[in-house]
């Protein structure tokens, strides 16, 4: 198995376009840049919801609304985060696999994104009674737990070179 | 004068919590986090509000109602934002002065502030036009580049 995923990381470490973008002066930081706009637009906008899910918030509009507006913007900075942050990793990926902090940001994306899903999905059924369900309020808590978790993950490999 | 700027950045690297965030190995993480969430919520709803100027996104509500419902949200961002951002250069304080891309962050930061408050301003006036004025549409594009600017700045720090 380990053969396997050191394989694939070799491999991804001949794809040229994104060793270009590595080594290149200028696209680097604006990848970088990139990333930073994706993540803050997804869980920025994310949290908001999460948040007045949890019931911390102004309650002007019905939480489906808010979040139907919303998250279009949470899924466009998802796809910019992800895109970006395949091109930071692969030109390095076999340095990354002994990273263990890394692999837990992984696993953060992973169910943060499974969270964020499930949210997205439900929204509209949890608000149609005037308090939201356990269930709702649990889902928010957890996915604005993994998003800061995959920053603080994040924050930790940045000091600590992965 | 530089004497003094120097004075007091090493007088803010010996208070207790810099020398903590300094000396622990979990200090940094935990002030950056503080730092990234603060501006997730004051980037994504700038960004949020900006494309509405832009007339490119939530233009099922008028500008003055995107701009009243993000409020309370962009402005806990922004007290979050710079609470880890005191922290995270109090720290190493007398390092980062001398930093050039920290230099150029911060003038740029007091500007992109001034221009968050005006256009939060002129949001009213700009909500009285049947359709959104190309001053709107213009200061939305700025502020989108001007806070990409600030972004830029943050990300070189440590390439200096």
């Amino acid at each position: 198995m380990q053969d396997l995923v050191f394989s694939f990381c070799q491999w991804l470490e001949q794809i040229s376009w994104t060793k270009a973008i590595e080594d290149s002066r200028w696209m680097s930081p604006g990848i970088w840049v990139s990333h930073f706009f994706g993540f803050f637009l997804l869980v920025g906008t994310s949290a908001i919801i999460n948040l007045r899910i949890l019931g911390l918030a102004a309650r002007s509009d019905s939480v489906a609304e808010l979040a139907e507006r919303l998250f279009p913007f949470t899924w466009v900075g998802y796809g910019i985060a992800i895109l970006t942050g395949f091109i930071l990793f692969a030109p390095d990926a076999t340095a990354f696999i002994p990273s263990v902090l890394f692999w837990f940001k992984l696993l953060a994306i992973l169910l943060g994104t499974g969270s964020t899903l499930i949210i997205h999905w439900n929204v509209r059924k949890w608000d149609q009674t005037p308090d939201l369900p356990v269930s709702a309020k649990l889902t928010a808590v957890i996915s604005l737990v993994l998003w800061l978790g995959a920053i603080l993950l994040a924050s930790a490999g940045i000091n600590y070179g992965y | 004068m530089w004497e003094w700027v120097i004075s007091f950045c090493q007088w803010l690297e010996s208070l207790s919590v810099p020398t903590w965030v300094r000396n622990t190995l979990w200090g940094y993480p935990y002030i950056r986090l503080i730092h990234f969430s603060g501006l997730s919520l004051w980037i994504g709803t700038i960004v949020v509000l900006d494309l509405r100027l832009l007339d490119l996104a939530g233009r099922r509500q008028t500008i003055a109602k995107v701009a009243e419902e993000l409020f309370p949200w962009t402005w806990a961002g922004f007290a979050i934002a710079v609470t880890g951002g005191v922290l995270l250069f109090s720290a190493i304080a007398a390092t980062y002065i001398h930093n050039p891309a920290f230099q150029i962050k911060l003038p740029l930061l007091l500007l992109g502030l001034v221009y968050h408050v005006r256009i939060q301003r002129k949001v009213r006036k700009w909500n009285e036009s049947p359709s959104t004025p190309m001053g709107a549409k213009l200061a939305g594009l700025s502020e989108l580049v001007l806070w990409i600017a600030v972004i830029t700045a943050g990300v070189e720090i440590p390439n200096n």
